[in-house]
């Protein structure tokens, strides 16, 4: 028999973290942070080199008309022909086409600054620390956390810094995680169980833990998880592999409509020279290569080609802002498709654990006393739903002293034979407390009665979907205890945004099939799977995935590593153990079990923010159109002047507009492309329509403004003749 | 692969039969025995009992007595259909409009009300002087190189005229070649455009046309000489003169009767057409078979309006007539025209 | 005036009328639901080679065009010696045999050639008709075999059988019925080549030498066996230079109502088969709704052109000058005047008359012309050259999209490129991977997609730059200026879009090989044309075949709220909006350089 243990209540767990580790709050930095801008010019300039456009063909088409029209600014520049455009134009010409470039350019180092910047800061909490390492028994020796090997044993005391990644074998203790998830509330760990797991670089607020290490430094889980996303980021994910095979057929497209528009030019300028009666030849933009250059710049999508590698870039970067390690961008993509998210019951939809909600007396009973009673057999029950008795008791009136079990009290532990716990009290009282079957058959054996009462009771309580737990002091029955799962706050409105995202929710929980409807109706999930194994967990996976369904499951033990490695995407708790964060794709670091919506909608707004700039991009054409080809013709059909519904002011003018619209256009959807589209939890339909009258309409009349604006600017500074 | 051949020839080998000769067949004996006249062309026959035509194929009537057909790009040759596909932007299109309008255009309003423009054409041509600036033929020879160049290769009397002006003007076709190194050897229709500058300032107010004359023998000889009046002035020089009296009102003549059709065959003509050369057809009648012209006209008139017809009950379109079918019965009431 | 809507109006709806039980029993008859007819069943099993799947079944539709290719060159090298010749026509030159073998096996029609000058009756028959019937089903099978890939099935038939069935269970009986009506109209259906008329006034066609009136020649023939399948087949080859502006190919009005109507049911009854084989007909439905929105949007911007006078003939007050800047002049502009022009007098209260016959009633002209090319049929009853020079632009605009109705199979095959490629964009919108049909749109069936919609525009911009700088096409033109590029122009866009139709001023025309003054670069456009037609034709067959197999075979996913819903309202305007805009990107500017310039600059332009 143990002795009785003063256990303090939840409410008073009380912890004083020293010295804080700062919290990582400061990830979403401001867009445009002098920091990163700085380099990012730098690297803009850097990433000239044609073998690097190479890779972006849009760009480097435009690099290419860029150092065309510079070789024709030195031709114009040597020769002394006459042309009908002073040499300026040319210049002017090339100074915005190279800017385009540069505006891609810095887009993409931007966001891959950006991305650098945010592992960086994860990096940071990799420096070494001491480590306090258990040789044999009891000896422990100081190293420094970088000498630590998988499988040596480090005690961790309360204000310690965790050395490495590793198991609690021993203790239990709460952890600030700040340093890895921001989030300053610290989390429990403890040995056995899914929540075993510790990170290096996280502090032991309370208590004394005994950590296996699993991982050597530089080889932990963490640092292969930032290099992984750090490669993430440079690889091309399917979708972006084949909006860029759709650019790079537009840009082909553009060059099949501009390439031909200069013999057709000529064309025109051998009838009009007919027409004039005059046998010198007459020279249009028409026939002047730089500005047919500029024509298949403005149309070709370089406002989507610039942005393209930004948008991918920063599409992991929000993930990693909701402090998700993707290991690849394909996952985050395939986030975007999910039909199906599986959430566990437990932690995801309820709060981790049941709690007592009320105590239902039977017989001559009152609810006070089977209240003492209860808490009285759970005072030694260290299961969350046994200190929720005591606290429940404690809510309702209960003193200290309800509380506090006699002395010579013996406490009964839970055991799989009588499925019961409780306490022998000095007097000789047994109060147990367990299943209403294993109660009922405790008090038979003593001879006493069963209340009528207390069928009536236990089935209403699990009607209900929640569970009874009777309580007995020696023959008698005194009561039922509620247990109930408590939804956590707001998971009801997060199903809600998923269902109209067109995801469907499934509940997966181990409960009865009863108790498990009346959550998932509370909670509103869509379906669950009740009294479920992990097999059934895989095969449900499978099950959707046969009839073409993508899914997402969460997990965090060691069993769900298959479903987890099934599912389409995978999220592993940080917490969880070492094989279901290999077995995810990707692993959440807050070990937050409703990240997954936040994982699907960044998934979506990357796909939709692809979708909505390469719209935009094409869109802006029509007006791109009508500015350069009334100018192309100013010299040979004048009147095709009413096409030139801008009525800007010369055909010189009208291009140069189009071409720096086309240029500025890119800084412009920088911020668009690294904060992505906003996204709302619509219908594809209502979704579609928004962004097709935002994006495509938009993006239709725009420009027509924009152009207008800059020839008015120019006009206005004196810029153009 | 080769398997594929083989299936290719035998689903050849089944179907052409089918399409190429049981399809026809079939066609052939339902139309030579349901619908023989329609199905051998629609042919009618003449007062001599001779076929005379398609009344589905347009035919040309020059004479007065007959209404005639809309123009034909084709000649009315029908075995070599063809519309004109002249685009509204070349001249030639108003050219030829206007050439076909010059003679037949009346004054709508004014004091020459009803009369014809083409004496006023021909006094107007023969003033010789367009846009403030003399010679007529000159101007128009320099705007309308190509007509100038058409009407020399229109006809070999006219390519022979200008040979012969050629030969009387060694010193201005040499001067030519030398402005055009790249044709040495210039033929009549290269030389066209010098031809007429030449012989406008040598012809004021005249114009190259063909003229008949009695010979010494009886026979009547055709040649060509400078005329200030004429059917040709009347037609080339009437748009000329239009852009010089843009105000004058003129009555406008149906479309029909001056744009030709897609196939330069067709059969009909607009009832605004046929009652538009009414006039025209009934005095002429009424002279040849020396009747009363108004009661020519009304009989006439009668014939048109029963043979008018609109398809659709006319939601479609206005009425039309065939003008074979008018022809012919005319020619079968009134006889042979003069 | 609004009644002359009516005709267009009726057209539409009884061209959707007839499509819907037609769809029915073509779902019937390509499913093989019917019994063969007696003695047929032999035949189908002689010529079945067994289910094929896509590579097979485009390998077979291949090879089978290789040998149309030879049977055709066959017939119309041959002309001279074979019988149904009274005439005596000899052989066309090589090049306009090569041109016509490649346009017709192609569903082209596309005529360096005039019917009733150069062919023989036997041609007629047996060139013209086969090709006509054959090329038709060609397409009608790639649309199923698309359709049967994208239903996931690996074997997506077997293309002869296909062949056989569309042929004689479709084809066959559609075009007896309609050459009935036709023949009843006035349509010749006789094996005689001419006939010799004096004509009622003697002398009006003109004397010969002795002064003895000419008669005047009727070419006729078998007009009634191959007008139909002409128009069921969206073929377009005429029996006659004039094509249906003649009278005996188009009698009356009522021909042409039949006409147009052949022509329109085939390609409206392919999409709602569409719909009906892939159990998708909402989805079909809205196709139906943005073709016909193109459709009538082109009718009557044609009809809404034509019927204003025709421009050359009308004044145009007063005089503009324009200022166009000029290195060479003095103060760096050189002045353009163009004159004021006074109109002649001329009543046109019935819109541009020239080129176009007055018995199909006044909108008939620009009806059929928006017609003819947006179901990329190619027939013409008006002279498209002599169209008002923004009227010319609606049939442009059909050849360009190529999928408003398109050809049989071909313009539902082209739909779904544009369709492709707008749902690859705005799928994502909707923040998931692109899916069609429930099947994702991954790299590769966009790859496919591209390369089948590019080789269009390719085809169309690169020989018209070509022609239009060189004298191959500048000495071709017959009208001036704009309008004659719009005719090199037009006839790229023809070849390209397998059409037919023409700016038929364009002196592509050699004739019979011993011509001694053939049109001056008409090998030249034989031969750009042909081999325009050929990559036109297959290319976007092939890779669309391909493309249906690759995504038939991924998984299908089910339809949910986060899908993006192809049988909406929003899905109409996103697809007519990407056929707009891709349409729009690509042609604008040949639109401002033909036609738009050609309506805005002087008129007339020039001498």
């Amino acid at each position: 028999m143990e002795a009785v243990k003063n256990i303090p209540m939840p409410s008073e767990l009380k912890i004083t973290p020293q010295a804080p580790v700062p919290p990582r709050r400061s990830r979403a930095r401001a867009l445009f942070a002098p920091e990163l801008v700085g380099p990012a010019i730098k690297e803009a300039f850097l990433m000239l080199r044609p073998d690097v456009q190479w890779r972006n063909p849009v760009m480097f088409v435009v690099e290419i008309s860029a150092v065309l029209t510079f070789l024709f600014v030195i031709q114009a520049a040597l020769s002394q022909s006459a042309s009908q455009v002073p040499i300026t134009y040319f210049i002017a010409l090339d100074f915005w086409l190279w800017l385009t470039v540069l505006f891609a350019n810095f887009a993409t180092a931007l966001a891959e600054a950006r991305g650098r910047a945010q592992t960086e800061s994860l990096r940071k909490t990799r420096k070494d620390t001491p480590a306090y390492r258990l040789k044999g028994k009891d000896i422990i020796e100081e190293v420094s956390s970088a000498d630590l090997k998988p499988g040596d044993r480090v005690a961790v005391e309360a204000g310690q810094i965790i050395p490495g990644d590793g198991e609690i074998i021993e203790g239990l203790a709460s952890v600030d995680e700040s340093a890895i998830t921001g989030e300053s509330a610290p989390v429990i760990r403890e040995s056995g169980g899914d929540r075993s797991g510790v990170t290096g670089g996280t502090r032991v607020l309370s208590d004394r833990i005994i950590v296996k290490i699993t991982a050597a430094t530089g080889e932990s889980f963490l640092d292969r998880m930032i290099a992984l996303v750090e490669g993430a980021v440079r690889q091309r994910t399917p979708n972006e592999i084949a909006l860029s095979l759709v650019l790079t057929a537009f840009t082909l497209i553009f060059l099949i409509v501009v390439v031909p528009l200069w013999p057709m030019s000529l064309n025109a300028e051998i009838y009009m020279m007919g027409y004039l009666g005059i046998t010198e030849p007459l020279k249009s933009l028409g026939t002047d290569v730089p500005t047919l250059v500029a024509l298949l710049v403005c149309l070709i999508p370089t406002t989507i080609g610039a942005l393209l590698a930004a948008i991918g870039i920063a599409g992991m970067d929000r993930a990693l802002q909701a402090n998700i390690l993707a290991k690849s961008g394909k996952a985050v993509e395939t986030a975007g498709d999910i039909d199906v998210v599986l959430l566990d019951k437990t932690g995801t939809i309820t709060m981790g654990n049941r709690h007592a909600t009320d105590f239902l007396p039977v017989g001559k009973y009152t609810a006070a006393q089977l209240g003492r009673l209860a808490a009285l057999a759970s005072i030694a029950d260290e299961t969350p739903e046994g200190k929720t008795i005591v606290k429940l008791q404690f809510d309702r009136g209960g003193t200290p002293a309800d509380v506090t079990a006699p002395n010579g009290a013996a406490f009964v532990a839970f055991s799989a034979q009588t499925r019961m716990s409780g306490i022998d009290l000095p007097d000789g009282r047994q109060i147990r407390k367990g299943a209403p079957e294993a109660i009922i058959r405790f008090v038979e054996r003593l001879g006493g009665t069963v209340p009528a009462q207390l069928e009536s009771t236990v089935e209403a309580i699990g009607s209900q979907g929640a569970t009874p737990l009777a309580v007995a002091d020696g023959a008698d029955i005194v009561g039922v205890v509620v247990l109930s799962d408590i939804l956590k706050t707001g998971i009801s409105e997060r199903l809600e945004r998923l269902r109209r995202m067109g995801v469907r929710s499934v509940m997966i929980t181990g409960d009865n099939p009863l108790t498990a409807a009346t959550i998932a109706k509370k909670a509103g999930v869509d379906d669950f799977v009740a009294q479920c194994t992990p097999e059934a967990k895989l095969a449900y996976i499978r099950k959707e995935q046969a009839d073409g369904k993508l899914v997402a499951m969460i997990g965090d033990g060691t069993n769900d590593a298959p479903a987890l490695a099934q599912a389409d995407v995978g999220l592993a708790m940080n917490s969880g153990t070492q094989a279901a964060k290999e077995a995810g794709n990707m692993v959440d670091l807050d070990s937050n079990p409703t990240k997954l919506l936040e994982v699907v909608e960044i998934g979506k707004q990357l796909l939709m923010t692809r979708g909505a700039l390469t719209t935009f991009s094409i869109a802006n054409d029509v007006a791109k159109y009508f500015a350069i080809v009334p100018a192309l013709f100013a010299g040979t059909l004048p009147w095709l002047k009413v096409m030139d519904v801008m009525h800007l002011h010369s055909p010189t003018s009208a291009i140069l507009s189009a071409v720096i619209f086309n240029a500025i256009v890119i800084p412009l959807l920088i911020p668009v492309a690294l904060r992505g589209v906003r996204y709302r939890p619509l219908g594809a339909d209502a979704l579609l329509r928004r962004n097709l009258l935002v994006w495509g309409l938009g993006g239709v009349i725009l420009p027509f403004a924009g152009i207008k604006l800059i020839d008015m600017i120019m006009v206005a500074a004196h810029l153009i003749s | 692969m080769s398997r594929y051949f083989s299936k290719s020839f035998l689903l050849f080998l089944f179907v052409i039969p089918i399409i190429c000769i049981i399809y026809p067949s079939v066609l052939w004996v339902i139309g030579q025995v349901f619908f023989p006249f329609q199905a051998n062309g629609s042919i009618v026959n003449g007062p001599d009992g001779k076929p005379v035509g398609s009344l589905l194929i347009a035919q040309p009537f020059t004479k007065d007595e007959y209404f005639q057909p809309r123009p034909s790009a084709a000649s009315y040759d029908a075995s070599a259909s063809a519309p004109s596909n002249l685009s509204a932007s070349n001249y030639a299109l108003r050219d030829r409009v206007a050439r076909s309008l010059g003679p037949i255009v009346v004054y709508s309003d004014g004091p020459k009300k009803g009369q014809q423009v083409a004496p006023d054409i021909e006094a107007w041509f023969q003033q010789d002087k367009f846009g403030g600036q003399p010679h007529i033929v000159a101007q128009w020879d320099d705007a309308h190189n190509e007509l100038a160049q058409g009407w020399v290769s229109a006809d070999p009397t006219h390519g022979a005229y200008v040979d012969d002006w050629t030969k009387k003007h060694p010193n201005e076709v040499s001067k030519w070649k030398k402005d055009n190194p790249g044709t040495p050897d210039p033929k009549a229709a290269d030389l066209a455009v010098l031809f007429f500058e030449t012989f406008s300032k040598d012809n004021p107010g005249k114009f190259p046309s063909a003229v008949s004359h009695q010979s010494a023998d009886g026979k009547p000889v055709t040649a060509i000489e400078p005329v200030n009046q004429g059917s040709d002035i009347q037609s080339i020089f009437f748009d000329m003169w239009r852009q010089e009296h843009a105000d004058a009102p003129l009555q406008d003549v149906p479309a029909d009767m001056v744009m030709a059709s897609g196939s330069g065959l067709d059969p009909h003509i607009s009832l605004q057409n046929a009652e538009y050369q009414l006039g025209r057809i009934s005095q002429k009648w009424a002279s040849d078979t020396k009747r009363d012209p108004k009661q020519v006209r009304s009989e006439i008139e009668q014939m048109v309006e029963a043979d008018a017809w609109a398809p659709f009950g006319g939601l479609a379109g206005e009425k039309f007539v065939n003008v074979l079918q008018l022809n012919l019965t005319l020619r079968n009431k009134y006889g042979q025209p003069q | 005036m609004l009644h002359l809507w009516l005709l267009p109006a009726a057209l539409i709806v009884a061209a959707v009328l007839v499509s819907i039980p037609l769809s029915k029993f073509a779902v019937w008859i390509m499913e093989g639901r019917y019994r063969p007819l007696p003695g047929f069943g032999w035949i189908e099993r002689k010529i079945d080679s067994g289910p094929q799947d896509w590579k097979q079944y485009t390998a077979a539709l291949l090879i089978f065009n290789v040998i149309l290719f030879v049977w055709g060159y066959v017939v119309l090298a041959l002309q001279p010696i074979m019988p149904l010749n009274p005439r005596q026509l000899g052989m066309l030159a090589p090049t306009t045999i090569f041109n016509s073998v490649a346009s017709f096996m192609t569903n082209t029609n596309l005529q360096d050639y005039s019917g009733d000058v150069h062919f023989s009756n036997f041609s007629q028959i047996f060139f013209t008709i086969s090709n006509q019937y054959i090329s038709a089903a060609v397409g009608f099978c790639a649309l199923a075999a698309i359709i049967r890939a994208f239903r996931g099935e690996k074997k997506v038939g077997n293309f002869f059988i296909d062949m056989w069935r569309v042929l004689i269970y479709m084809f066959v009986p559609a075009a007896i019925l309609s050459g009935v009506l036709f023949i009843q109209q006035g349509m010749p259906m006789t094996f005689k080549s001419t006939i010799q008329v004096a004509t009622l006034e003697p002398g009006a066609m003109g004397t010969d030498d002795k002064g003895v009136a000419k008669e005047q020649t009727i070419v006729f023939g078998p007009v009634a066996a191959m007008i139909p399948i002409k128009q069921i087949g969206t073929n377009g080859g005429g029996f006659f230079g004039a094509n249906s502006a003649h009278p005996y190919e188009n009698p009356s009005a009522w021909t042409n109502f039949i006409t147009c109507f052949d022509m329109m049911m085939f390609p409206f009854t392919l999409v709602l088969m569409f719909g009906r084989m892939l159990r998708k007909m909402r989805h079909a439905i809205v196709i139906y709704g943005v073709m016909l929105t193109l459709m009538i949007g082109m009718i009557a911007w044609s009809i809404y052109f034509e019927l204003k006078p025709n421009p050359g003939l009308t004044a145009h007050p007063p005089s503009v000058t324009y200022k166009i800047p000029s290195a060479t002049a003095k103060g760096g502009f050189r002045e353009l005047t163009i004159p004021q022009v006074a109109g002649l007098p001329i009543e046109q209260h019935l819109g541009n008359l020239e080129g176009k016959e007055l018995r199909f009633g006044t909108v008939a002209g620009p009806t059929f012309a928006a017609l003819t090319t947006a179901v990329t049929c190619g027939a013409v009853n008006c002279a498209h050259d002599s169209l008002n020079p923004l009227t010319g632009l609606s049939p442009m605009v059909g050849m360009w999209l190529n999928c408003v109705f398109g050809g049989k199979g071909v313009g539902m095959i082209n739909l779904l490129l544009f369709l492709i490629i707008g749902v690859f964009i705005a799928g994502q919108m909707v923040g998931r991977s692109p899916e069609y049909l429930g099947r994702k749109v991954g790299a590769r069936e966009v790859k496919l997609a591209v390369i089948a919609l590019l080789v269009h525009p390719l085809m169309i911009l690169g020989p018209t730059g070509l022609f239009a700088a060189t004298s191959w096409g500048t000495k071709a033109e017959f009208n001036p200026a704009a309008h004659g590029f719009s005719e090199v122009m037009y006839q790229f866009s023809s070849a390209s879009a397998n059409n037919g139709s023409g700016f038929e001023g364009l002196g592509d025309t050699w004739g019979f090989n011993a011509n001694p003054t053939p049109a001056p670069t008409s090998r030249q456009l034989d031969i750009a044309a042909g081999l325009v037609m050929l990559f036109s034709r297959y290319l976007p067959i092939v890779a669309p075949i391909a493309m249906a197999a690759f995504l038939g075979m991924k998984k299908e996913a089910p339809y949910g709220l986060g899908t993006m819903r192809d049988d909406t309202m929003t899905f109409y305007w996103l697809l007519l909006g990407t056929i707009v805009i891709i349409g729009a990107l690509l042609f604008l500017p040949v639109a401002f350089l033909g036609p738009v310039a050609d309506h805005l600059g002087p008129m007339p332009f020039g001498g």
